[in-house]
């Protein structure tokens, strides 16, 4: 069973589009929307840094349902 | 000796016959059909000599047609009318030629059914950190796989569980490892299920019935690779996607570092032109507002430049210049009536430059 990842790349990468769309869509004010753009910059960095793990796990799992093995 | 009745003679007989090893037959088959939904009967023959075969349609894993090529295996019996039977426990089309007939025998039924249908077909999920897959250990797809998994994206799990990919038990553990995935894996996003090329018989479990059915009703996406590019089973076309290889499988299920590395800073560089575009626009406001106020105070200036003169000239001095002049009496008293001067006495005339001192010789009244 996969240890639940402190880090989700599938919601953090949605997460850093919607600011995108968001700020793309509207006027910026820049008072208030500098912490929604540091936001997506920390985004950006690390969905990057995700990238650069080279491993992938592998478990084994028994098939449990098989009498038969081998 | 006594004799038996005839209940006890078939008895016999069949005791007799069920001590005989298991039977290997090839044949073709003829006068094929299913009888109640349940029983299969057909004849099993060569040039020479016919045999009838009984078996459960439950243990039918195949299609089967008239003048298929088939290996049955069971064990002979007599019925109790004494009609000789061989009970089929086990049948498999003999031959590329029947293999292939199977395989469009079932792809065509399944193909009615619309298990093959595109609308079926679900996307896989676009970021998959935790996939299943399916396979053998001992088989070049697991290695191909990974490495090439490996080569695209880290940092997914990948839960593998070994099945056989050929042979005997191959299709129900392969049934079993998609609904082991499918039910005590938890956060899945997707099923791979691969397998390197071979001959049709070799691919044999991944065009079983039981298998198709298993990959269309997958609850997560799956990904089929078997074969080579030309080997086509009815698992891969049941698949939601259908991969040409086993490398092909990772190479769909992920997308490499680079792009996404390019369409991450992608995002990036349109998050900073987003704000980018607003400093500037912000500016070029700020710009304007400091040009607008320039001219206002140019303005007030030159407003206040015109004050000055009107203020200069309405100074008394400022009279003078434009020739108009003051004249006082000896005591300094502005003069303003002739009444205030008697004939005779002095008056001092101020000009712009200088004065001028004279004596009132006459003063005219205003009427």
């Amino acid at each position: 069973m996969p240890e639940k990842k402190k880090f989700n790349f599938t919601s953090s990468y949605k997460e850093l589009e919607k600011i995108v769309e968001d700020f793309e869509s509207r006027e910026l004010d820049l008072e208030k929307d500098l912490p929604k753009f540091e936001r997506g910059l920390e985004l950006a960095s690390k969905l990057q840094k995700r990238l650069s793990e080279i491993e992938n796990k592998v478990v084994e799992i028994e098939n449990k349902f098989s009498e038969q093995d081998n | 000796m006594k004799a038996l009745t005839v209940t006890e003679f078939i008895e016999q007989i069949n005791d007799l016959l069920s001590a005989t090893d298991t039977f290997s037959v090839e044949g073709e088959v003829s006068s094929f059909k299913i009888k109640d939904g349940k029983w299969v009967l057909f004849d099993l023959k060569d040039k020479g000599s016919v045999v009838n075969c009984f078996m459960t349609a439950w243990q039918l894993k195949v299609e089967v047609e008239d003048g298929m090529k088939v290996i049955v295996k069971g064990n002979p019996a007599l019925k109790n009318w004494g009609q000789f039977s061989f009970n089929i426990r086990e049948l498999r089309p003999s031959g590329e030629g029947a293999l292939k007939r199977a395989y469009e025998l079932l792809k065509n039924r399944l193909t009615q059914e619309g298990l093959f249908d595109p609308d079926r077909k679900r996307a896989l999920p676009a970021f998959p950190q935790h996939v299943a897959l399916i396979t053998s250990r001992d088989a070049a797809a697991y290695d191909d796989f990974i490495k090439v998994l490996n080569g695209r994206q880290g940092g997914l799990t990948v839960s593998f569980i070994h099945t056989q990919v050929q042979g005997g038990p191959a299709a129900e553990q392969i049934v079993n490892a998609i609904e082991l995935a499918n039910t005590d894996l938890s956060n899945l996003d997707a099923i791979v299920l691969v397998r390197g090329g071979g001959s049709m018989e070799d691919l044999q479990s991944f065009n079983d019935e039981r298998v198709v059915r298993a990959v269309a009703g997958s609850r997560h996406p799956i990904v089929v690779g078997v074969g080579h590019e030309r080997d086509i089973t009815l698992a891969d076309m049941a698949a939601d996607v259908r991969a040409s290889t086993p490398s092909n499988a990772a190479e769909l299920l992920v997308k490499s570092r680079e792009l996404l590395s390019q369409e991450i800073m992608g995002l990036r560089d349109r998050l900073r032109n987003g704000i980018n575009e607003q400093l500037e626009r912000q500016q070029s406001v700020l710009r304007r507002l400091v040009i607008m106020l320039r001219g206002e105070v140019k303005m007030m200036k030159q407003g206040l430049e015109q004050l000055e003169r009107v203020l200069r000239s309405l100074s008394p001095e400022g009279i003078l210049r434009r020739g108009f002049s003051i004249t006082k009496t000896e005591s300094g008293q502005v003069l303003k009536k002739a009444s205030q001067v008697k004939d005779g006495i002095e008056i001092v005339t101020q000009l712009y430059e200088g004065a001028i001192m004279s004596k009132v010789t006459k003063s005219t009244q205003k009427k």
